[in-house]
């Protein structure tokens, strides 16, 4: 399973991959649009610069994911090839994924009351916020590849919980 | 990934189809593929999540909005269902016995009953409009007669309180919530979050009485013969009058099954570090088990759906031969109240003069947040209003980290994000 990890010391801070997932997650697929739908589409991407480095959240896909133990709907679920994905229709908003997502990667969706976070993009290749990201900070790939490529820090295998 | 250790092919029974036992049989089936998975519950439906019940009353979901597995989920999952109840367990010839004098073997057992509703004595409780809220079954009776009700009076100013009055403030039901405790929701919540809440509560038209209790319930004769629910009189003297009482002054375990058959009960069935009981082969886990707290190490019924889950995971596991410990349960707590989103872990009132707590609160915004710390590490934290990152300082509290306190200053008042603290849990792998 591929899935987005993000390397702080790449990292300038442009915000690109956040404006390609906005304009991924908009109803028109348009940037400049998108600024004037309601609900406004959020990133599921966030960054802040603390400490001098800019910080990503993103979600994990964790292999034993607390959001899924902790959602009272099932809405946060794995899919059969491992990714935890979740399903606005079941959704209902109550912020338990939230409340224990240790990336803090779920974002609320205000006006639709409801939680939403990344979901890899399933009908893309690569993500949009990777094709963007072009000091290549984000890296869509396996854990193994991850660590292979001495990328990593030894933690991307271990995110559990 | 998980490696097995042990037996495949072992005859697994899970009495009880809610969380707890949802999450451990799919663990099972995860790690034994030919064992027999067996669940005996007395509700025959779908697994659906009691969680959502109050939502269900509220008309915010449907019937099956509630199912929290679809319907093929015992065939696609391998698992054989009973519904039934279970009477007796009998360790010595490992088997349950139901009450229909079906006998049911297994090698290895998990309890995950969960709890029942529970309320003291009083006059008048046996009424028509008299209601508690636990099962669907008890959603859908309320939601039957709620056409019938103008006023409702909520005895409990807990969560299930709050969200059953929720639901019936949605039908347009104007709403008393009457709670003996001096602030709401006390064990999530402190008394300043509490102010800011019903405030909220406040302006979208329920009215909270606190520190005062039912004295009894009110009836007349209604057109069928039958004593219906007319009023409610507080310890005050005041008298409401209302047709619909919801009970919801809190819950007790299901241990009445394991009574005579050597598993050790105190407030709830104990269990060890593995989920496992006094007695070999027996597992409990969900609102049924009592225990490690996370913070303090004593044992405690935590009787909350992520613990439910996570107990559920590690008895499944220690069930199938995998030997995993449970890390404790950590009081974690979320709710939407008006809109406004609640979030409180560990440990938030602190007896004076213990520790550190930093606080921001801005009334105007109903946005409030509290930190709370004990010996350079964070115990407890209650946010409301941003409820974005709460995940990153519960797992703050898992980590048993210290932290900086000007990082804790920051975090108060700027938007939790996350920062580099990786928080794969210690002691545990």
């Amino acid at each position: 399973m591929q899935k987005i990890y993000y390397r702080a010391n790449h990292c300038d801070g442009c915000q690109a991959c956040e404006v390609a997932c906005i304009e991924k997650k908009s109803f028109t697929k348009s940037l400049f649009m998108a600024k004037l739908e309601q609900p406004t589409p959020k990133a599921r991407i966030n960054f802040e610069k603390f400490d001098n480095k800019y910080w990503a959240s993103i979600c994990q896909h964790c292999i034993e994911a607390m959001c899924v133990g902790a959602c009272m709907t099932g809405a946060m679920h794995y899919s059969e090839t491992g990714e935890v994905v979740h399903n606005l229709e079941q959704c209902v908003g109550c912020g338990m994924c939230i409340m224990v997502c240790p990336f803090g990667a779920v974002v609320m969706l205000e006006d639709a009351k409801k939680v939403s976070k990344c979901d890899l993009c399933e009908d893309e290749k690569i993500p949009p916020c990777v094709i963007a990201c072009t000091r290549r900070a984000l890296c869509y790939c396996t854990p193994e590849d991850y660590e292979n490529e001495g990328w990593g820090d030894g933690l991307a295998i271990s995110h559990h919980w | 990934m998980k490696t097995k250790v042990g037996v495949m092919g072992l005859r697994y029974l899970i009495i009880g189809n809610s969380a707890a036992g949802i999450f451990a049989a799919e663990t099972i089936r995860g790690l034994d593929s030919i064992g027999k998975i067996t669940m005996i519950s007395k509700e025959d439906c779908l697994p659906y999540s009691r969680c959502l019940t109050s939502y269900f009353i509220g008309k915010e979901i449907s019937e099956e909005g509630m199912y929290i597995r679809n319907k093929d989920f015992y065939t696609q999952t391998g698992i054989d269902f009973i519904g039934g109840n279970v009477e007796r367990v009998d360790p010595d010839s490992r088997c349950v016995w139901l009450d229909n004098g079906e006998k049911v073997n297994y090698d290895k057992l998990l309890i995950a009953t969960g709890a029942s509703p529970f309320s003291p004595p009083l006059e008048g409780s046996d009424m028509e409009g008299v209601f508690q809220l636990r099962t669907s079954a008890d959603a859908k009776a309320i939601a039957e007669f709620a056409p019938k009700v103008k006023t409702a009076v909520v005895m409990g100013a807990g969560l299930v309180g709050l969200k059953g009055a929720h639901g019936l403030h949605e039908l347009g039901i104007k709403v008393t919530v009457v709670g003996s405790a001096p602030y709401l929701m006390r064990y999530s919540t402190d008394p300043e979050s509490s102010e800011v809440l019903i405030k909220l509560l406040e302006k979208d038209g329920y009215r909270i009485l606190l520190n005062t209790k039912a004295e009894r319930i009110l009836g007349e004769k209604n057109s069928n013969g039958r004593m219906s629910v007319s009023g409610v009189v507080l310890n005050t003297g005041e008298h409401i009058s209302c047709q619909m009482v919801l009970k919801a002054i809190g819950v007790r375990p299901n241990v009445q099954l394991v009574e005579g058959s050597g598993v050790f009960v105190n407030k709830g069935i104990v269990v060890d570090d593995e989920m496992e009981t006094y007695v070999k082969d027996i597992y409990a886990a969900g609102d049924v088990a009592e225990a490690d707290d996370f913070l303090t190490g004593e044992k405690s019924v935590s009787a909350l759906w992520p613990t439910a889950t996570e107990q559920g995971i590690i008895a499944g596991c220690n069930m199938a031969g995998l030997k995993r410990r449970y890390r404790g349960s950590l009081a974690l707590n979320s709710a939407v109240i008006c809109g406004v989103g609640l979030i409180s872990a560990g440990i938030m009132n602190l007896p004076p003069g213990e520790g550190l707590v930093l606080k921001a609160v801005e009334p105007k915004k109903s946005f409030y947040r509290k930190f709370v710390i004990k010996d350079g590490r964070l115990i407890g934290m209650i946010m409301v209003g941003n409820i974005e990152g709460a995940g990153i300082l519960s797992s703050l509290i898992r980590k048993k980290a210290k932290v900086d306190i000007n990082y804790l200053n920051y975090l108060l008042t700027s938007p939790v994000k996350y920062h580099g603290y990786f928080p794969t849990g210690e002691g545990r792998e």
